[in-house]
């Protein structure tokens, strides 16, 4: 038994061994990441016209702004918030302190309490919950430090200076009127089966992305033919995930073998869309419109005409981390900013693929 | 593993009529999945048609998989929670390790070894740490998620190896019968096998039965619920590499809530999450059973709240009928 015990053992600490050694052996591959990583840094910097003058405060101090952020972990989108953030400031000789709320309210409330207790002169908060976080705000308010919305809304209690965001309505509206006038270049103003894979039912990124689709299509058919042919047979729901849009796919597809257009909500759940459509020997035949200007996608439209990728509309998530840095100096030097700032999210089609695409882009 | 072994040795019926209602509790699971698509297909002609006949079957085959390791691991008396997470750390490193230029017969072999590995800390911690299942696999639920997030390099990443596609994801000779569902096919039969035929197959039953008598009659528990943990974690691997490949896309963001599916699965299959009980293909068949109804209702076009709701109920069916066809046969 002993003996068995000790075998076992080894064996194990044999494949913990094996286990290690390959871990470290993946390092390479993320330390060229971020040495890509950089490198897009760099291109980034050299595209920006002129390099920014440091931002000062008025008596010529160093200004110092705070991020709350509401999560991390497991979103891509929101490392690259940050990512955005932290490059506008390092661009404009600022100090950012990120904290990372790890989707807990209290968390981010008394991370919120740290960064007063630090005397920063602006609070930038990506809130967890629109009204969960106003015990923090109340405090900055008392302490008169300007606070910035960034991604998530804000209760209007939380008295925040302004608020900066993609305007998903509009995202989907345009996505919805490039995808009717590929769909009307193809078919004219036949009635035109489609299909919907969004994130979560009743969720509000999805409703608002939703209905811009939707008003963007009519729009555009109404100028063009005077009426709607716009015939949505499902609404399915696909986690903002490519495997579960995938079977959801694959079903709208044997069901309606006569589908000619898909409203994908974001790029992540395209490879789902692909995969679906090619089990049911649909691919190629299927005009796609997507949301979210991710460089696999810009990529697809730009080398692979056939995915049926027509269009995707920008969303990146670094311009709005930039974004709302710039807003906090503006805030801080005493300049007048907009209560609500939403972000640029040019179209890219095949027209403008070519200059879009950024094959180093972390995004 | 005396209830087993009894009924095992008692199917030489007496009667007629007896062989009849044994077959019946038997196979009641098979009876409701031909009855299901009987009355699929006249709700919906697209049913029975090749292409989503073809489609039900690749889609259901990742969860299948993944199931007969949860279903080695329930039997026990354990439970596996780290499934969906180590199927997204598989699908990560398979995406990494091709980058890197390693061969793809190498990274399936390699990946799956690796997950092995992930299983077995769970077997550690569970056995040698005495921490309940649950509470261990709780755990690394999170800590290979957060693994798979470390390892993943950019957003989506694209894998264009031919041979991986095609061995995970590829068409065989016989059309619209996809590499995943000849994968399952073998997977299910090496797992008939073991569970009926071999001692440790046997043993798995007597430990989730009664792991004190299981212990006094000399059964290598630790080992074998090690064993069990570290399948699981190869099988989750398996899923997660068949999933990059019918996506062409690794990502650290697959699989997520897979756990449950499969536990619902291998529950279906008249698996006891208290141990002890459960049958390899039956599992197989509660994990069709759950796909079938979503397929069904997806063609009809149910939208997706009511769709939630029959999902449960048909669960909860399901189970029931298992523990009435349990009575029966004690």
């Amino acid at each position: 038994m002993k003996g068995k015990k000790g075998k076992v053992l080894k064996v194990a600490s044999l494949f913990l061994s094996c286990l290690v050694i390959l871990l470290t052996g993946c390092t390479p591959a993320n330390e060229t990441s971020t040495k890509q990583q950089t490198t897009s840094k760099n291109s980034q910097t050299e595209t920006t016209p002129a390099k920014a003058e440091p931002a000062k405060k008025k008596n010529g101090e160093k200004i110092v702004i705070g991020f709350s952020q509401r999560r991390v972990a497991g979103s891509d989108w929101y490392t690259n918030l940050i990512k955005g953030a932290e490059e506008e400031a390092k661009r404009r000789d600022v100090e950012l302190t990120v904290l990372d709320a790890q989707g807990d309210v209290a968390k981010q409330v008394s991370g919120v309490e740290d960064l007063i207790a630090q005397n920063v002169d602006a609070v930038i908060m990506n809130p967890q919950d629109p009204s969960g976080v106003i015990p923090a705000t109340t405090r900055l308010n008392q302490n008169d430090i300007p606070l910035i919305a960034v991604n998530s809304n804000l209760d209007a209690k939380a008295n925040a200076v302004s608020f900066v965001s993609d305007d998903p309505r509009d995202t989907g509206y345009k996505t919805g009127w490039e995808l009717a006038k590929a769909a009307s270049e193809k078919y004219g103003d036949k009635v035109i089966k489609a299909a919907m894979v969004s994130g979560y039912p009743k969720e509000l990124v999805s409703q608002y992305r939703r209905n811009g689709m939707i008003s963007g299509w009519t729009d555009f058919m109404l100028e063009k033919y005077g009426k709607s042919n716009l015939n949505l047979v499902a609404e399915r729901f696909g986690a903002w995930v490519p495997d579960k849009a995938l079977p959801e796919m694959q079903d709208i597809g044997t069901a309606h073998p006569d589908l000619k257009v898909v409203f994908c909500m974001s790029d992540t759940m395209l490879p789902g869309i692909y995969t679906g459509l090619k089990n049911t020997g649909l691919n190629e035949k299927v005009l796609i419109g997507s949301i979210d200007g991710t460089k696999d996608a810009i990529r697809r439209i730009l080398e692979e005409p056939k995915s049926g990728l027509v269009v995707t509309v920008s969303n990146d998530p670094r311009v709005q981390g930039a974004d709302a840095v710039k807003m906090a100096i503006d805030v801080v030097q005493g300049k007048q900013v907009p209560s609500t700032h939403y972000i640029e999210n040019p179209v890219i089609t095949s027209k403008n693929a070519k200059d879009m695409y950024d094959p180093n882009s972390s995004y | 593993m005396k209830v087993n072994q009894e009924t095992t040795l008692s199917t030489p019926s007496f009667s007629f009529q007896h062989s009849i209602l044994k077959f019946i509790t038997k196979s009641y699971l098979l009876i409701f999945l031909c009855l299901l698509v009987i009355v699929c297909s006249f709700i919906s002609d697209k049913f029975l048609t090749f292409n989503n006949l073809s489609n039900i079957l690749l889609q259901n085959s990742v969860i299948s998989i993944i199931a007969l390791g949860q279903l080695m691991v329930v039997i026990t008396g354990g439970i596996d929670l780290s499934v969906g997470s180590i199927a997204a750390l598989a699908s990560v490193l398979s995406a990494s390790l091709l980058g890197m230029g390693v061969d793809p017969i190498v990274s399936i072999i390699l990946v799956m070894l690796l997950m092995a590995i992930a299983g077995l800390g769970n077997g550690l911690a569970v056995t040698y740490g005495k921490i309940t299942p649950f509470v261990v696999t709780l755990a690394t639920l999170t800590i290979y998620r957060g693994l798979a997030y470390i390892f993943q390099v950019g957003s989506l990443v694209t894998i264009e190896d031919r041979t991986f596609l095609s061995i995970l994801a590829g068409k065989t000779i016989i059309g619209g019968v996809y590499t995943p569902v000849i994968i399952l096919l073998i997977t299910l039969g090496i797992f008939i096998f073991i569970l009926r035929m071999t001692t440790f197959g046997r043993r798995l039953y007597a430990i989730g039965g009664n792991s004190e008598a299981a212990r006094l009659a000399g059964a290598p528990i630790n080992r074998d619920i090690i064993t069990a943990y570290a399948i699981s974690g190869a099988l989750a691997g398996l899923g997660g590499l068949i999933m990059t490949a019918r996506l062409s896309t690794g990502s650290a963001l697959y699989a997520q809530g897979y756990e449950l599916d499969v536990i619902a699965a291998v529950v279906v299959g008249g698996a006891s999450l208290m141990g002890g009980k459960g049958f390899a293909l039956n599992a197989v068949l509660g994990a069709f059973l759950i796909g079938i109804i979503r397929n069904i209702l997806n063609l009809t076009g149910v939208a997706s709240y009511p769709q939630m709701v029959i999902q449960g109920l048909i669960i909860l069916v399901a189970v029931l009928l298992t523990t009435l066809a349990a009575r029966k046969k004690a």
